[in-house]
C-alpha cells in the first residue's frame, strides 16, 4: 500500500457535519447472552440496542478501546432475533449497524463453548485482575484459584477482566471458566500462581497530545495495581491484567505531566514512577490503516491514538465518521480513489491526514486461522516395536494420557493430521521437535500424529530412504486404524480415516508427497498434503518428479534455506494439479531448521527471523490447510490470497497458487511454441519485445540459471524503449464475475537491482477499447530474496479486478477478447509469467 | 536507565563441507528392490550393476541432502552407511555410467565446482 502523510490545510477536505458513521456490534451473538459488546461509536455517544425492532438498551457509553462498550440487556437473548445498534451525539444519530441476527452456539460449536484463554497470561502473586478472551460474547466468565471463585462477570465481552478477591497467592492453581446457556466450556490451561517481575518495570506512557481523553499506560505487571497522578495529584488506583491500561480522564493540556507507579505485593516495593508529559496539538500524528482495496466499505485503523475521532475522506468528500479500530464508510470504494484519513482529539483538530490510493487488490489482514481454541489437549507417546512416535489430541483435559474429550467425541468421528519430520542427527528426538504445531490442531479438534523416522535417519540416502520413510509413515497410519478399532483403546472408534491430511519436513516432505502415491487403497483418503522445505530425491536421481494430484497440495519454502538450497518444493508446486488447490508460501529470511524445535543449528543463509517467527509461519499456514480441508471452514482463503493472516511477516511472504475451476488461457506447458496459447489461440508480440518459452529449470535451455522450478514458462523483456504489447487471444469470454490470475516474477540475473519492475495488464474488448491496469495496483511484482551467491525466480500470484479496469476505460466486460501485458519499468529487465488464468469469483 | 550497544550473536552453523576421500573401489552388484511391508517399491531391479564402496577421511555431515557420487554428470544416489567413514553407493542407471569419467563426491543437486574429486575414473 502506498501511503504518504500530507498536511490537510492544502487539502481542502470538506467535511461533513451531519456524518456520523454507524457502530458496530461484535459478533455472533448467541442465544442466552446477557449483554452485547458495541464498537466504532465516538467517546460518549449514547448507545441504543434494538432487538426485534424494539430498542431494550441505551447507555452513555465512555470510549471504545480497549474492549468495546458492554451493553447490558434486560433479557437474554433468543436465537433467530435480529439485533442492531446506533449512536447519538452532537445533536446528529448515526444509521443503525448492520443487523446481526442471534445464533445457537450449539450449532457453531456443537462440542460446547469454545475454552476460555488467561489472556494475558501468566498468574503473578497479589494479583489482583485477570484478562480472559476468547469468550462468547454475553456469556458468564469466573476464575477459580484451587477451586475457589474469586472473581465474575456475568454477560462478558469477548475479551473481559475479571477483578479477583482475594489477590492471588503463591501455588495457587488458577483456570478461568465460561459458560453460555449453561452450557459450560472446558476451563482454560492452568496456571500456578509464581512470584511476579521483582523489580517491577517503571510504567511507561505513550505520547499524550493536547485534548487527549484517554491515555495508555504499558509495561504493566498482569495483575498488578498503577497508582496514577495528574500533575502531582493522585488520580486513583486501578487494577489492570496487564500488558497496558487505557485510563479515561478529562482532556489534557500541553505541557501537563503523569506520574505512575505499579505493585504487586504490599510487601515487595512499587515499581520506580514511569512519567510522561502531554504534547502540542501540533504534534498529533496521522493515523495508520490498513490496506485498502476496490469494494471497501470500512477502513481498519491499525494506529490510532487512543480515544481519537476518525474520519475518512473519499476523493476530497467525507465518507465515514467513527473510531478505531474499524471506521464504516457511506460509499463503497473504488481502485484509484484517494482516501485521507484523519484523527483528532477534543479541542485538537488534525493537521496531518493519512493519504492512499485505492488499490484494485490488496487483501485485508484479518483473523489469525491458528487461534481456534475449543479443547484442551492431551498428549501420549506410541510405540510398537520400530513404529513409534507422539501423538496429541482433544482431550478432556490439558496433560499426558489424558482421555479422549467425550462431548467431541460423541459428535462423530475426528480428522487426522501425520507429520513426518527429516533427516537429523539420531541422536535427537526430531519427532517432538513440532509439539507446539501438534497443539495447535489438536486444540482444534484434530489429532496430530508425529511420526519416529529415527531408525532412518543417518543410515543412507537415495529414493531408497524416501520410501522406506513413506513405509514407515503408513505404518504409523495402520497403527492408528487398529487402535481406532481396537475396544478400551484411547481412540477407539474416534479417527475419521477419510479425512487425513500429512506434513512432512525436508526428506519428510519428499515422504509425504509419495504416500499418496504408494499407499493404495487401505481405507484412507488423504485430503491434504503439506511438504515444508522438502527435498526431491526423484529429480535428483533423474527420475520423473511426483505429480501431487487428488488431494490440496500446499508447500513453505525458505527462501534462507541453507540444507535444501534449490527450494525443490517447488518442484512439487509446478507440477501439482490443484484439488482442487495447490498453493507456495515462500517465505524471505527463513532458513530449513528452525521450523522444527529439536533441529538447533541456524543453517540460514542471510541473517533470519527468530525461531519463533518460523513457528508461527508453520503454526498459521498449516493450521489454515488443515482447518479448510479436514475442518470444512474457510480458512483456505489465507492459501489463496484473498485475506493475510495477523501475526506473521506477509510483506516477507509470496503467495502463489492455482485452483481447479479456473479457465487456463496460457500454461505455456503445450509445447506448440510462444506464438499460440493454451486455448488454441494466437498471441502476438509488438513494438520490439521480446516473449518466448523456456524451462523454468536448472537445466540448459533455461533462460538463465536463476529458475528452480519445474514447468515451462514465458520470459518476456523490453528490447527497445517504447510501447512493446504481448497480447493473447481468448475469443470472447465474459469476465463480469471472473478475475484473471498470473503468475510472474523479476528475473534474477547476477545481481539484484536496486529498484523493482513494474508492467500493465490489459483487456481488449470486441470493440477494440483496451483498459490497462498497472501491477502496483495489485500488490506489485514481489522482490527476489537476496541470497548470497544464489538469487532466485521465484513466481508469485498476482489477481487483477477487471472491474478495476473497466469503469475507467468503459470497457465490455462482457465481451473481452484478449488479454495485454507490456512492462512499464522503462528499461529491460525482463519478466517471467506463467500460468495466465481466468478464475470465477 | 542506561543504554546498551547490544552485541550481535554468533549463530552456530551446521557443518556442511564433505570430508576427503581416501579411496573409492567400484565392484560388480545386483540389486534387488527392498521389500516394502505396505507397497511395492518403484525402485528397478538390476540383475548387474556397480557399487563403488568410498572411504572417507571423516563422516559425511548428516543433512537434509544426501551425498552423491557422480561419475561424470551423471548422479549415484542411492547410498547405505555402513560405517562412519565407509559409505557404499548404488546405481540405478549403469548404463548411463561412461568409462574414463571422473568419480567426485558431492551433495544431492550440487553444481561440479563443489564436488570433491576421489582422484578415481569409472571403469566398467
Amino acid at each position: 500500500m502506498d501511503d504518504t502523510v500530507v498536511r490537510t490545510d492544502e487539502l481542502g477536505l470538506k467535511p461533513d457535519r451531519e456524518l456520523l458513521s454507524p457502530p458496530w456490534i461484535a459478533g455472533p451473538l448467541y442465544q442466552c447472552a446477557t449483554a452485547v459488546t458495541v464498537w466504532g461509536f465516538v467517546p460518549h455517544a449514547s448507545l441504543e440496542v434494538e432487538v426485534d425492532g424494539a430498542v431494550v438498551a441505551s447507555v452513555t457509553a465512555g470510549f471504545p478501546e480497549p474492549v468495546g462498550q458492554r451493553v447490558p440487556l434486560p433479557a437474554p437473548l433468543v436465537a433467530g432475533q435480529q439485533v442492531r445498534a446506533r449512536q447519538h451525539r452532537g445533536g446528529l444519530t448515526s444509521a443503525w449497524s448492520a443487523v446481526l441476527e442471534v445464533r445457537d452456539h450449539t450449532v457453531d460449536y456443537p462440542a460446547g463453548p469454545p475454552r476460555p484463554q488467561i489472556n494475558p497470561a501468566p498468574v503473578w502473586t497479589c494479583g489482583s485482575r485477570t484478562g480472559v478472551g476468547n469468550l462468547l460474547g454475553g456469556a458468564n466468565v469466573w476464575i477459580t484459584a484451587d477451586g475457589a471463585e474469586v472473581g465474575r462477570v456475568n454477560g462478558c465481552s469477548q475479551q473481559q477482566g475479571v477483578n479477583v478477591t482475594p489477590f492471588y497467592s503463591l501455588g495457587q492453581q488458577v483456570r478461568a471458566h465460561t459458560d453460555l446457556c449453561r452450557d459450560e466450556a472446558p476451563p482454560s490451561v492452568q496456571y500456578t500462581v509464581a512470584p511476579g517481575p521483582n523489580p517491577l518495570p517503571a510504567p511507561v506512557f505513550d505520547a499524550m497530545f493536547d485534548g487527549q481523553e484517554q491515555i495508555r499506560i504499558s509495561q504493566i505487571a498482569n495483575g498488578a495495581r498503577v497508582t496514577v497522578a495528574r500533575g502531582g495529584s493522585a488520580l486513583g488506583t486501578f487494577r489492570c491484567w496487564g500488558g497496558a491500561l487505557l485510563l479515561g480522564v478529562s482532556p489534557v493540556s500541553t505541557g501537563e505531566s503523569f506520574s505512575a507507579t505499579q505493585e504487586l505485593c504490599a510487601s515487595d516495593p512499587s515499581s520506580p514512577p514511569g512519567t510522561g508529559s502531554v504534547q502540542p496539538c501540533a504534534a498529533l500524528p496521522a493515523p495508520a490503516v490498513g490496506p485498502v482495496q476496490a469494494g471497501d466499505t470500512s477502513i481498519t485503523i491499525t494506529a490510532a491514538v487512543p480515544g481519537a475521532m476518525i474520519r475518512v475522506w473519499r476523493n476530497f468528500a467525507q465518507v465515514g465518521t467513527g473510531t478505531a479500530p474499524i471506521v464504516f464508510l457511506t460509499h463503497a470504494l473504488v481502485a484509484g480513489d484517494t482516501v485521507h484519513v484523519t484523527q483528532s482529539l477534543t479541542s485538537c483538530p488534525a493537521s496531518v491526514a493519512r493519504q492512499l490510493t485505492v488499490a484494485c487488490v490488496d487483501p485485508p489482514v484479518s483473523g489469525d486461522p491458528s487461534a481456534l481454541d475449543l479443547f484442551p489437549v492431551g498428549f501420549t507417546e506410541y510405540a510398537a516395536g520400530p513404529v513409534r512416535g507422539s501423538v496429541y489430541y482433544p482431550a478432556v483435559d490439558d496433560g499426558k494420557d489424558m482421555a479422549f474429550n467425550q462431548r467431541l467425541a460423541a459428535l462423530g468421528r475426528v480428522p487426522l493430521v501425520v507429520l513426518a519430520h527429516g533427516n537429523h542427527s539420531p541422536a535427537d528426538p526430531s519427532y517432538r521437535g513440532y509439539d507446539y504445531f501438534q497443539t495447535a490442531l489438536a486444540k482444534m479438534g484434530i489429532v496430530a500424529v508425529s511420526v519416529d523416522c529415527n531408525a532412518l535417519n543417518g543410515s543412507g540416502a537415495g529414493v531408497g530412504n524416501i520410501e522406506a520413510r513413506a513405509d514407515l509413515i503408513i505404518d504409523s497410519i495402520r497403527h492408528f486404524q487398529a487402535l481406532d478399532a481396537t475396544p478400551g483403546s484411547l481412540f477407539e472408534g474416534r479417527l475419521d480415516f477419510g479425512r487425513v491430511g500429512l506434513m512432512g519436513h525436508s526428506r519428510g516432505g519428499d515422504a509425504v508427497v509419495t504416500v499418496p502415491e504408494v499407499m493404495g487403497s487401505i481405507g484412507v483418503t488423504i485430503r491434504s498434503v503439506l511438504a515444508l522445505a522438502p527435498t526431491n530425491f526423484r529429480y535428483w536421481a533423474g527420475q520423473s518428479t511426483i505429480a501431487p494430484k487428488g488431494y490440496v497440495f500446499a508447500t513453505i519454502l525458505p527462501a534462507a534455506d541453507g540444507d535444501v538450497r534449490d527450494n525443490n518444493g517447488a518442484q512439487f508446486f509446478d507440477q501439482s494439479v490443484p484439488g482442487p488447490f495447490t498453493s507456495q508460501i515462500y517465505v524471505h529470511s527463513a532458513n530449513h531448521n528452525f521450523f522444527n524445535r529439536q533441529w538447533l543449528a541456524n543453517d540460514g543463509v542471510t541473517p533470519v527471523f527468530a525461531r519463533g517467527t518460523h513457528e508461527r509461519i508453520l503454526e498459521v499456514y498449516g493450521c489454515a490447510l488443515f482447518r479448510g480441508t479436514l475442518l470444512g471452514d474457510g480458512s483456505a482463503d489465507y492459501l489463496l490470497g484473498t485475506v493475510k493472516p495477523a501475526g506473521v511477516p506477509t510483506p516477507a511472504i509470496d503467495l502463489a497458487y492455482r485452483i481447479e475451476k479456473a479457465e487456463t488461457v496460457d500454461n505455456h506447458d503445450d509445447n506448440n511454441t510462444i506464438a499460440v496459447n493454451s486455448l488454441g489461440r494466437p498471441t502476438t508480440t509488438s513494438g520490439g519485445l521480446f516473449a518466448d518459452e523456456f524451462p523454468f529449470d536448472q537445466v540448459s535451455g533455461a533462460f538463465n540459471h536463476s529458475f528452480f522450478g519445474l514447468t515451462v514458462g514465458m520470459v518476456l523483456f523490453a528490447r527497445e524503449k517504447g510501447a512493446g504489447d504481448f497480447r493473447s487471444e481468448t475469443g470472447s469470454v465474459d469476465l463480469r464475475h471472473q478475475e484473471v490470475w498470473l503468475r510472474v516474477a523479476e528475473v534474477v540475473d547476477t545481481t539484484i537491482a536496486g529498484t523493482g519492475v513494474s508492467f500493465d495488464l490489459g483487456l481488449e474488448d470486441a470493440a477494440g477499447r483496451i483498459g490497462w491496469i498497472g501491477s502496483a495496483a495489485v500488490g506489485g511484482v514481489p522482490r527476489p530474496f537476496a541470497r548470497p551467491g544464489q538469487s532466485k525466480t521465484m513466481l508469485s500470484t498476482l489477481r487483477f479486478n477487471p472491474h478495476c479496469i473497466g469503469r475507467r476505460a468503459e470497457l465490455d466486460l462482457r465481451e473481452i477478447v484478449a488479454i495485454h501485458l507490456r512492462p512499464t519499468t522503462g528499461d529491460a529487465r525482463p519478466f517471467a509469467f506463467d500460468d495466465l488464468q481466468l478464475v470465477p469469483v | 536507565m542506561t543504554s546498551d550497544p547490544g552485541a550481535r550473536e554468533r549463530r552456530r552453523k551446521p557443518h556442511h563441507a564433505l570430508p576427503r576421500v581416501v579411496s573409492v573401489q567400484q565392484r560388480p552388484a545386483r540389486f534387488d528392490p527392498p521389500k516394502r511391508r505396505n507397497f511395492d517399491s518403484r525402485l528397478p531391479a538390476l540383475e548387474s550393476t556397480v557399487e563403488f564402496l568410498v572411504e572417507t577421511e571423516a563422516p559425511i555431515p548428516v543433512r537434509a541432502l544426501a551425498p552423491v557420487i557422480y561419475v561424470g554428470e551423471t548422479p549415484v544416489t542411492e547410498v547405505v552407511v555402513d560405517d562412519d567413514t565407509h559409505y557404499r553407493f548404488l546405481a540405478l542407471r549403469p548404463d548411463d555410467l561412461r568409462e574414463g569419467d571422473p568419480v567426485t563426491l558431492g551433495w544431492s543437486g550440487a553444481p561440479a565446482e563443489e564436488r570433491v574429486d576421489t582422484g578415481t575414473r569409472y571403469q566398467r
